[in-house]
């Protein structure tokens, strides 16, 4: 009887994850053909429909020209950076979102540093690091049992000593970048129903819609939360159940309370 | 004059002892300074060289000064220096004598004149000294003759010869040109060091790949092997300049050092008992004329073309849709500058996105003088219709002709079809209704559209490797090895530590045995013994029985112990010596007292 139980929720779980399977493909093709078709706010929905189940980067480029078709960069500077997390070597995505920012009017600070200490640099630095610790411990210890002369060590050490601090440091950074990651927003277009000419999002001094504005972001600006003294993000939930976040630019220049619906995290899907 | 003075200083210490012992039994008045110059010969043929003496009677002392410059006289600064004491009917006579190589560049007479000197810390005066050159002998004139042949063949022996189509190119013309190394098959050369290197910087040339390699080439008389590489060379700059190539190759030259084996079969280098030098081998130079390119006449579209081409132009589709991208092939083939030619540029076009184009050239690799150079161009037509591909104009200078020409491609006809509209359908409008311009796409607003949804993930950012399980047992594998080596290290010095121990357990019970027995001498033995292999131990010495005392001390002053420890050590040293070989009384030597300080000496010598 047990064996015949495990069995079946076996077979329910491989039978569910080919349905899962099955209709993710079926709707990223549904949207190519609706795409295909002429219908980009179908192949949209398709889209949109199929990221919730899974990811790839195929997809959130689609998506993202979509987006930049139907002139919602904020939305296609969100899909290009997620393409481009899901496959980070990719030119055309990478092309992709400068034209979409450089339509957007956003600048988007990147520092030739920056490629060497982001979130898919991680495995590198931490290779790199335990691979110098422990070739350094032991080609130490060996010289050391081997009778080396101690004042032989102190050079030795010193530059053992310097290419770890160097490389924690990566690690380190990476991995704080990383974090920076989970945290990052993209300003994503307002409600159609909002009137608002300028596309501009408000940054507000208070969690509230009366509140007046510190400064405006644009559409595909990326913004990034605070995070409390208790390292929660810091939120607000108004009565009528709207949720705002206490956001800021990097170089901290741009600091407000926004509209959770008005921008859209980077490393999450709603 | 600082060799000279250097030079004084390395006499030995016993020939000044004895020089002052001289000095001493002298009368002991302070002896009067004498100096002599002259040139011998005094007189000498121009080929030949003379040496100039200074003689200094009274002193030994490093004089000081300098020579003064004669023109026409090449003294050299590293003087052989004499220095005799003679004792001669009980008076003693010190001599000092310089003697200074000089050679003269030109036939006459020339006069060191007096200049001074400081013997002794007192000024004294070097006399004038004249040396005759005379004309060159026969002699003289046949040597030269012969050095200079000689040095004629060394350069015969290894040089560098290029070919230049003209006597004059164009600014920014390229030419093919043979670079050629030639190496007299008696020379021992053993390989090139390096292909030629072009010693100017008004001509850039591509890179010399491998040479093709010609034997039996006769040349003055003799056998040559040679090496020739074929490169363009294209001018930079107008005007006259000199170009010239330089290499290094290894030879094998004789061992010039006195080896047992000095002899002529065992010198020859052939056999391997010679050694290897480095030889630099130069070409002539040459003046090239670089002429600047003429002002009249030059087309607008010239952009440093030089030679004389073709061009040809083709499209890979003639029906597209609109968007849809075609490729423009510009050839330009024939004989000329590819490696400076930049791509022909389009006219502004608003009908047609045109992008950068890629190269590719085919043709001789090695000069890049000859072959076709295409020019890829991607278009993507703006507008629906029957278009024309813009035309390409190309402009070239011809050096044969020596005026410049200018060809264009043909226009290509293509048709581009509008393709299908889309329509928001959120903003549906009736028929007929005009779209905004604004929100009208054009086609430089299409993107790619995979039709793969590609690799399916679950996370936008990959989990990081310190939270796999994997990684954390992958880290076993080295702390194992660093554990594993730790206690075999750690082992091995308890054991040698254990042994040391042993043994100096071995030394005291063998030293309270002395005591016993009242054996003085092996107790102080003994007791040496101890001292040395603590001592070894303190400074890992590998033989510590074989130091002797002053050895000991030293070893543990480099071990900074302390000095009432070391004075310690050193008496007991001593009285070891005494016991053992100086016969010292014994019967007054109290043993057991000896022992408690060697304890103590012991414990403090950890």
């Amino acid at each position: 009887m047990t064996r015949f139980i495990s069995t079946l929720v076996v077979l329910c779980f491989i039978g569910s994850q080919s349905l899962i399977a099955n209709s993710k493909d079926k709707l990223f093709y549904d949207a190519v053909r609706a795409e295909a078709s002429g219908d980009l706010l179908t192949a949209i929905d398709l889209y949109e429909g199929a990221s919730k189940v899974s990811k790839s980067s195929n997809l959130h480029g689609n998506l993202a020209n979509l987006y930049f078709k139907t002139e919602k960069y904020g939305k296609a500077v969100l899909n290009y950076r997620r393409a481009l997390l899901l496959d980070p070597g990719n030119r055309a995505f990478q092309e992709n979102l400068n034209f979409a920012l450089e339509t957007a009017g956003v600048n988007f600070p990147k520092t030739d540093l920056s490629i060497y200490l982001n979130s898919s640099s991680i495995d590198f630095w931490i290779i790199s690091l335990t691979s110098t610790f422990w070739v350094g411990a032991l080609a130490l210890a060996f010289l050391y049992f081997q009778g080396w002369n101690q004042k032989k060590f102190i050079f030795p050490i010193l530059i053992w000593f310097l290419l770890l601090c160097f490389l924690f440091w990566g690690a380190y950074t990476s991995t704080g970048n990383k974090s920076l990651l989970t945290r990052e927003v993209i300003v994503t277009e307002i409600n159609e129903n909002e009137s608002n000419a300028s596309q501009n999002i408000p940054l507000r001094r208070f969690a509230g819609s009366g509140s007046s504005a510190n400064t405006y972001v644009k559409p595909g600006e990326s913004l990034w939360l605070n995070l409390s003294s208790n390292s929660l993000l810091q939120s607000h939930k108004s009565l009528s159940g709207q949720k705002w976040f206490l956001v800021q630019s990097i170089d901290n220049s741009k600091k407000g309370w926004v509209k959770s619906d008005a921008v859209s995290f980077l490393t999450r899907s709603e | 004059m600082n060799l000279l003075h250097r030079y004084f200083c390395f006499k030995t210490l016993t020939y000044y002892i004895f020089a002052l012992s001289m000095l001493t039994a002298s009368s002991g008045q302070q002896p009067q300074v004498q100096i002599e110059a002259y040139f011998e010969p005094s007189a000498v043929t121009l080929s030949n060289s003379s040496a100039y003496k200074i003689i200094i009677q009274g002193s030994q002392n490093s004089p000081k000064g300098s020579i003064p410059n004669v023109p026409g006289l090449e003294i050299s600064n590293n003087p052989k220096t004499f220095r005799k004491v003679s004792l001669i009917n009980g008076v003693t006579s010190i001599k000092l004598e310089l003697s200074f190589s000089t050679r003269p560049t030109q036939k006459g007479i020339f006069t060191i004149p007096a200049w001074p000197i400081m013997i002794d810390g007192q000024p004294q005066t070097v006399p004038a000294a004249t040396l005759r050159v005379l004309a060159p002998t026969q002699l003289d004139i046949e040597n030269q003759q012969k050095q200079n042949q000689q040095q004629q063949d060394l350069k015969q022996a290894a040089f560098i010869e290029f070919s230049m189509p003209r006597e004059y190119v164009y600014e920014g013309e390229t030419i093919v040109s043979n670079v050629g190394l030639f190496l007299w098959d008696r020379m021992p050369f053993t390989r090139i060091e390096n292909a030629p290197v072009k010693q100017s910087e008004a001509f850039s040339a591509t890179e010399f790949g491998q040479p093709a390699e010609k034997r039996n080439v006769i040349k003055y008389n003799k056998n040559y092997t040679s090496y020739s590489w074929k490169i363009g060379l294209t001018s930079t700059t107008s005007g006259n300049h000199s170009l010239s190539y330089h290499s290094s190759v290894r030879v094998r030259t004789n061992n010039k050092r006195s080896t047992p084996f000095n002899s002529p079969f065992f010198n020859d280098p052939f056999f391997g008992f010679g050694r290897e030098e480095s030889i630099k081998v130069s070409s002539e130079n040459k003046l090239i004329e670089v002429r600047p390119l003429p002002k009249s006449g030059r087309p607008s579209q010239f952009n440093g073309a030089v030679g004389a081409f073709k061009i040809r132009s083709k499209i890979d589709r003639d029906h597209v849709s609109l968007g849809d991208p075609v490729r423009l092939t510009f050839s330009i083939s024939g004989k000329g500058n590819f490696t400076s030619m930049p791509a022909p540029s389009f006219e502004k076009n608003k009908d047609f996105k045109i992008g950068p184009p890629a190269f590719s050239f085919q043709g001789d690799m090695q000069t890049k003088f000859e072959g076709t150079q295409n020019f890829e161009y991607v278009i993507t037509p703006l507008t629906p219709g029957l278009l024309k591909v813009p035309t390409l104009y190309f402009s070239y200078f011809d050096p044969d002709l020596e005026k410049y020409q200018s060809i264009s491609s043909v226009e290509h006809p293509l048709r581009v079809d509008p393709g299908e509209k889309w329509v928001d359908q959120g903003n549906t409008r009736s028929v007929g209704e005009a779209v905004p311009s604004s929100k009208r796409f054009t086609t430089q607003d299409l993107f790619q559209t995979e039709s793969e949804p590609g690799v399916w993930q679950n996370t936008f950012i990959s989990s990081s490797l310190l939270q796999s399980i994997a990684f954390w047992i992958t880290q076993i594998i080295p702390l194992a090895a660093f554990c594993l080596l730790l206690f075999i290290g750690l082992k091995k010095r308890y054991r040698g530590v254990q042994s040391h121990k042993q043994q100096e357990i071995t030394f005291l019970k063998d030293l309270k045995k002395y005591l016993s027995y009242n054996d003085s001498k092996k107790f102080f033995r003994c007791y040496r013994s101890i001292i040395q292999f603590k001592v070894g131990l303190l400074q890992s010495h590998p033989n510590p029985y074989a130091l002797s005392s002053d050895e000991l001390i030293e070893l543990l002053e480099k071990a900074n112990k302390e000095k009432d420890l070391i004075s310690k050590v050193r008496l007991l040293l001593i009285k070891f010596d005494d016991y053992e070989f100086a016969g010292v009384d014994q019967k007054t030597l109290n043993l057991k007292e000896e022992f408690r300080q060697a304890l103590k000496i012991i414990k403090k010598l950890k």
